[in-house]
């Protein structure tokens, strides 16, 4: 018998009331994998992000996240989505909101984890501010350490690179490859070129529409943007 | 295990809710504290000085005390189906839970039980909602102590609870429509419902909705009864089912409320009036259409393009704005009738009611000051394309203004034929003109929000009672002609010369703005 796959997405649809922002998507990832998800804008990608993480309502279909629906217990247990705007609460540092999000997901010894990955994004000497008043990349990097240190099956990153820096950005795509390979699934919103070296899989969009499923060719991917 | 999970986020999520309550404890200004008591005791007494008077000032005769005692009740219970309707509607669109983003963000990904945040919340909001209610009903009986016998405390008590049950109606319909996620149509045929029960009690005299029964509490000596507990039950029970229910409010609804209200906030604190009422009717949902309501030709080739664009947008216009429009129109004709026959002020409210709607009047202007980079390159004078954005819009308006005119012809009897058809074309010019002198204003600069408070004051007041003020004069002369029975001729002279000298000055002001590029 075949492993569930941790994300199964079924006839998804969403319609804005001025046409569908997603049209009947078929979608299944299994543990392990790294997905680009890749379009040009107002192509979907957020769209499919919003409704896999359960903060959009699916017009049609349906979403389940290792057999459970999209906003049952179970399934919030095991995603972690980081949103494209970093939304960050205006009076809690770094530190409490790392420590928050940890309490929030019972997370056993979150001091540890939570420091390599401050270390790793230069961090260190800010957990004591408020990253709500943060730089754009900044606020960026703490959103994705705050998704990044409680337990997940599934990691949703809709466009992280953005505002981030040189260092931040290969440090980003080292976590995101070690993830992989430590067996969770990860599905990427984005345009960053160097993210293909560590994926194994790109999903294309355009005005809704899946137009490509397969290995994450960067000239594929070059065509898919430019259209 | 998924059960250990929850119990440690509920307590996460405890242990936060404290740790912020203690840190707002800790920034209260005692000062700051005591001012703000002042002001909500100030707004009270305000309120019930409004109340007392538009009452007469000694108490009122056995036959009119049977009237308010026949009347009263079912109207208070009007008032409450009208809340309830109101809170159906508002539920429908996904209100009234307002989460700040990061509470959407993290405890709704958390493993935490949904029910346990928005009860939470909703429990907060409701307190805050019930103060608000009984505060105006307590401000209402203390206006109606002196002319309706009860005395303080009676009146008070009875109205208070009215005003806290009226709260309670208005936030649980909400809810309740909200967890259920009925439709709009069907929020909007229970509204009807409601008020149309409370409707045939008012027309018959009969007491059968559980509304008039509550209503019935607010003159408590006179007409309350040991029923009144049934329609106190009923408002209850809806409230506990609601709660029930908050669990499955939508999340997509509440994300898009929870950053919509934050700018709201934001905007009220910067007395910023536009911004507010904009922000409010994309609350409500209210998106143009991509067609417009009546096949236009397009602007190039217009030989008056800024008057074809306004009107271009106008076409754009939901369904709920072009009601809107006639709504306020006919409330603002029946505000001038009324203002003959019972009480001169109410023509001011007429000219206000005009004001309010002249905010759709100028969205094309707003669309410029909106954009100062695309306002700065249009090929004409920034002022000259401000004061013509403003004259197309009272061009647009006119329609509005006839159904005032209309509507106030008809509700006076025939009697003011002269003075609504010219201090309502006056009035609305003045509504427009009012509207885009907010619209160009916009919020205060920063510098002069971080002034000192009674500089502020100095600075701002002018700025939130200068735009509806425009609309408002030309109603003075006849304000002035109803209360000393002066002749209509006068009244429109003066009338008309009020809004050709302050509508001059502000177009002479409006045509001196530029765009503000930073």
């Amino acid at each position: 018998m075949s492993e569930q796959p941790v994300l199964s997405v079924e006839g998804l649809a969403k319609d804005y009331g001025d046409g569908f922002g997603l049209n009947r998507l078929d979608l299944s990832i299994d543990r392990g994998e790294l997905v680009l998800l890749v379009g040009h804008n107002g192509s979907g990608k957020s769209t499919l992000l919003g409704l896999v993480s359960g903060f959009l309502e699916p017009t049609e279909g349906s979403v389940s996240i290792l057999g459970s629906p999209a906003d049952s217990v179970e399934a919030r247990t095991a995603r972690s989505y980081v949103p494209d705007e970093p939304i960050l609460y205006s009076d809690l540092t770094m530190l409490e909101h790392i420590a928050y999000n940890a309490a929030l997901h019972g997370t056993p010894d979150w001091e540890g984890a939570a420091e390599d990955l401050l270390v790793t994004f230069q961090l260190m000497d800010r957990t004591d501010d408020l990253p709500a008043r943060f730089s754009r990349g900044m606020r960026q990097k703490a959103a994705t350490i705050v998704g990044l240190v409680r337990p997940f099956d599934l990691l949703l990153m809709d466009e992280p690179f953005l505002g981030l820096d040189v260092a931040g950005q290969d440090a980003l795509v080292t976590i995101l490859g070690d993830l992989a390979g430590a067996g969770r699934s990860v599905v990427v919103s984005t345009h960053q070129p160097n993210l293909t070296a560590v994926a194994t899989r790109c999903v294309g969009l355009r005005d809704g529409d899946m137009v490509y499923d397969g290995d994450p060719d960067p000239d594929v991917i070059g065509r898919i943007i430019h259209g | 295990m998924t059960d250990s999970k929850q119990l440690a986020a509920r307590d996460a999520a405890r242990a936060l809710e404290r740790a912020r309550r203690d840190a707002r404890r800790a920034r209260i200004d005692i000062w700051e504290a005591i001012y703000q008591a002042y002001v909500a005791g100030f707004a009270i007494a305000g309120f019930a000085a409004l109340v007392a008077s538009v009452l007469p000032e000694d108490q009122v005769g056995t036959t009119q005390l049977e009237t308010v005692t026949r009347y009263a009740p079912v109207a208070l219970g009007m008032v409450m189906a009208f809340a309830v309707a109101i809170g159906l509607r508002s539920g429908a669109r996904g209100g009234p839970l307002v989460f700040d983003p990061p509470t959407v963000h993290y405890l709704f990904q958390s493993p935490l039980d949904r029910g346990f945040v928005t009860r939470r919340t909703a429990l907060n909001q409701l307190r805050s909602a019930v103060t608000w209610g009984l505060s105006g009903g307590l401000a209402l009986g203390l206006g109606a102590s002196a002319a309706l016998p009860g005395g303080i405390f009676w009146l008070g008590l009875g109205l208070g609870i009215v005003g806290m049950l009226t709260a309670l109606a208005l936030f649980g319909a909400a809810l309740l429509a909200s967890g259920l996620r009925i439709s709009m149509t069907t929020a909007t045929l229970a509204g009807m419902a409601v008020t149309g029960w409370s409707g045939i009690d008012l027309a018959s005299g009969a007491t059968s909705s559980p509304l008039t029964l509550i209503g019935r509490l607010g003159f408590m000596r006179e007409t309350a009864d040991l029923t009144s507990l049934a329609g106190i039950g009923v408002v209850s029970l809806m409230v506990l089912v609601a709660f029930g229910t908050a669990a499955s409010v939508s999340l997509e609804a509440a994300l898009v409320r929870s950053g919509l209200v934050s700018q709201i906030r934001f905007a009220l604190t910067m007395q910023d009036l536009r911004t507010v009422v904009v922000l409010r009717r994309r609350l409500t949902g209210q998106a143009h259409r991509p067609r417009t309501w009546l096949p236009i030709a397009r602007t190039s080739g217009s030989r008056r393009p800024v008057f074809h664009r306004t009107l271009n947008g106008l076409l754009h216009t939901p369904p709920s704005t072009l009601v809107r429009a006639g709504v306020l129109g006919v409330a603002s004709g029946v505000a001038l009738g009324l203002a003959v026959r019972w009480a001169a002020p109410m023509a001011f409210l007429s000219g206000l009611l005009l004001f309010l709607a002249a905010y759709d009047f100028v969205e094309a202007l707003a669309q410029e000051v909106d954009k100062p980079t695309l306002w700065a390159n249009k090929p004409v004078r920034p002022g000259d394309l401000v004061t013509r954005l403003t004259l197309a819009g009272a061009v647009c308006m006119a329609p509005v203004a006839a159904v005032a005119a209309a509507t106030a012809i008809l509700v006076s009897g025939g009697g003011l034929v002269i003075i609504a058809l010219t201090a309502i074309p006056a009035t609305t010019l003045g509504a427009v003109v009012g509207a885009a002198v907010s619209t160009v204003l916009g919020a205060p600069t920063f510098s002069a929000a971080t002034m000192e408070s009674e500089m502020f004051a100095l600075t701002t007041v002018p700025r939130i009672l200068a735009p509806p003020a425009l609309a408002a004069l030309p109603m003075v002369p006849v304000v002035g002609g109803f209360a000393s029975g002066n002749p209509a001729g006068s009244t429109v002279v003066g009338s008309v010369f009020l809004t050709a000298v302050f509508c001059g000055l502000a177009l002479l002001w409006l045509r001196s703005r530029r765009p503000e590029l930073s």
